[in-house]
């Protein structure tokens, strides 16, 4: 790793650090209602806005009804998505005369946008109307993150609270999020990139006459700043464009591409900091930004390092350097790396490099990223729950090891709660393996790789890992828009989404009734070193024991046949 | 097909409401 690498490393942590701490505060007085209590206006206008969607009370709702209702919202989100893409061709604002998307591929996209996947079978600019961007998409980019945000708030209230019945109550946390956070965020930023130079309009496409003259090109325009400002701040991912960041209207420079990053890491490192703030001890959420930042900085060495080194086979035709294959030289191999871990560290799936040409080892890294969970500063809410997750299951091994029953933040883990940890977490890697295993022996499955080999199994295990850890991004090569990919994927994705919910909230309810324990010599401290480690470990073994095998059978494999053949 | 996709979709949210009531049973079989 040269220095470059290293400066803009730091660079990135400083500044992300320096904003999200701020925005921690913010959060943390968007939910515990002290900010509307101060500001009037703002109580006025959630009140309206919650009565305007009929729901009569803001009060707390027990874990299971907030959990039905973060399901029925996202179902209903699924079906209008679904429907909106149907009968898009009849619909205004498509300039470009898009006809109906294809049921199977309306399907996946509605699963995939409702869960924050923003896998993307289709190619944007010829698929979609202006109304579908905005109304579906650029809507459920808003609605998903603002589902993962309540989440992992209603999770940080049953660490929290004590002796307590409810967890919040979801419509206003929903709307809270949205509202607060997602909304004036995202303003700044599309005017942001606005000023970049990316497109914000409702146009149809530009004819442009080539050099070359016989060539008409045609070039696609829409309101892509507003969609791409959420999709990165909701760590979503859905490009407007097929080739999403790497486009130059969706990141048009150096600047654009740095501001892209920060986004995608801003509010999942914001809400550990509202999380240490909610539990009233800032050490507990240092101590798991820690880890999230050391497992972040350690992978994200292993992929520059990677990547940096020639490909044999383009070394062996005299050219010199670095692998640049599928890499926007306008970022170079150190900003594309940075954002490839960046992208898929967090649950966003933005890419601005293909992750399909990255040598073998460095496409390892994102693979490997989101497999970990997603947890390494993660989705937004989704990245932050998960990692608590780990947080007991990691207090959890620890009390087996010295005899004592576990605690986390005073709260005493018992069966029940660890049932809830062990289907939150089983559930993801199970979709995983499960669904690659079915697309490598099925024909259709097969026919959607475009690689022999172990090329071709990593497309597959990084389509499924992408799909159910609900990330996003692709292996480019895989030609996933035929029935089979479609519903096989959206099962993973939806399954991989609420198989996490349901039991996080359920841990939720179950932890704010219990009453808080007084700290005592045997208890394990969650705020030093020690548990950093173990947290780490936690999140390195879990990773290790599901996935290895089937990564010595991709990326592994390549590697050594790449460099051990020539 | 459109019928095939939106039994698909209620089928999924059918799914999790079912999981919804089961991990509910679960903690109340506990407190008993």
């Amino acid at each position: 790793m040269n220095d470059n690498s290293w400066i803009q490393l730091a660079l990135y942590l400083i500044v992300l650090f320096a904003l999200a701490w701020p925005l921690g505060r913010w959060l943390q007085g968007v939910f515990d209602g002290s900010l509307a209590a101060r500001w009037r206006w703002m109580a006025a206008s959630e009140r309206a806005l919650l009565r305007l969607a009929g729901c009569a009370s803001d009060e707390d709702m027990p874990w299971w009804r907030y959990a039905g209702a973060i399901v029925a919202f996202n179902l209903i989100g699924a079906l209008a998505v679904y429907a909106l893409q149907r009968l898009q061709f009849v619909l205004p604002l498509n300039p470009a005369d898009m006809g109906a998307v294809s049921p199977d591929s309306a399907f996946d996209t509605a699963v995939s946008f409702v869960t924050n996947t923003d896998w993307q079978g289709y190619s944007g600019e010829s698929t979609m109307s202006h109304l579908t961007q905005m109304a579906a998409l650029a809507v459920q980019n808003f609605l998903s993150a603002a589902t993962g945000i309540a989440v992992a708030i209603a999770l940080i209230r049953g660490l929290a609270r004590h002796s307590a019945q409810g967890v919040g109550n979801a419509w206003l946390d929903l709307l809270r999020a949205a509202l607060w956070i997602l909304l004036p965020l995202s303003l700044v930023f599309a005017i942001f990139l606005v000023s970049e130079g990316v497109p914000q309009d409702f146009a149809a496409p530009v004819i442009a006459h080539t050099l070359q003259g016989a060539h008409a090109q045609t070039i696609p325009l829409g309101p892509v700043a507003s969609q791409e400002a959420i999709k990165l701040l909701g760590t979503n991912g859905g490009g407007f464009f097929n080739a999403n960041s790497a486009h130059p209207f969706e990141n048009p420079n150096g600047l654009s591409n740095f501001i892209e990053m920060l986004a995608i890491f801003l509010i999942p490192a914001a809400l550990v900091f509202a999380f240490g703030r909610m539990v009233g001890d800032m050490r507990q959420g240092i101590a798991v930004l820690t880890a999230m930042t050391v497992l972040f900085v350690g992978l994200y060495a292993v992929g520059v390092l990677a990547q940096s080194q020639p490909n044999p086979l383009i070394a062996k035709l005299g050219v010199s350097g670095a692998n640049m294959e599928g890499i926007e030289t306008r970022f170079g191999t150190v900003a594309s790396m940075l954002f490839a871990a960046v992208t898929t560290s967090a649950s966003c799936g933005a890419v601005n490099a293909m992750h399909d040409s990255l040598m073998p080892l460095a496409g390892f890294v994102p693979l490997f990223l989101m497999q970990l969970g997603e947890v390494v500063f993660g989705g937004v809410g989704s990245g932050l729950y998960g990692m608590l997750l780990f947080a007991v299951l990691a207090v959890f091994v620890a009390g087996l090891m010295i005899g004592r029953t576990p605690e986390y933040l005073g709260k005493k883990i018992g069966a029940f709660e660890m049932k809830m940890v062990a289907i939150a977490t089983l559930a993801v890697p199970v979709l995983v393996l499960l669904g690659t295993a079915i697309a490598v022996i099925a024909k259709p499955g097969l026919a959607g790789l475009s690689n022999p080999g172990a090329h071709g199994f990593s497309e597959a295990l990084y389509a499924f890992s992408s799909a159910a850890n609900n990330n996003g991004s692709a292996f480019a090569g895989l030609s996933a828009n035929t029935p089979f990919w479609n519903v096989l994927l959206a099962f993973a994705m939806w399954y991989g989404r609420f198989l996490v919910i349901v039991p996080v909230l359920a841990l939720a309810g179950a932890l704010a009734r219990k009453p808080r324990l007084a700290e005592s010599a045997g208890t394990l401290p969650t705020h030093g070193p020690l548990f950093v480690i173990l947290l780490i470990g936690s999140v390195l073994l879990f990773g290790a024991l599901n996935y290895v095998p089937a990564l010595a059978l991709g990326p592994v494999a390549e590697h050594f046949v790449l460099f051990g053949a020539h | 097909m459109d019928v095939v996709y939106l039994l698909l979709t209620l089928a999924f949210g059918a799914s999790l409401f079912a999981l919804n009531t089961a991990c509910r049973r679960l903690e109340q079989r506990r407190e008993r």
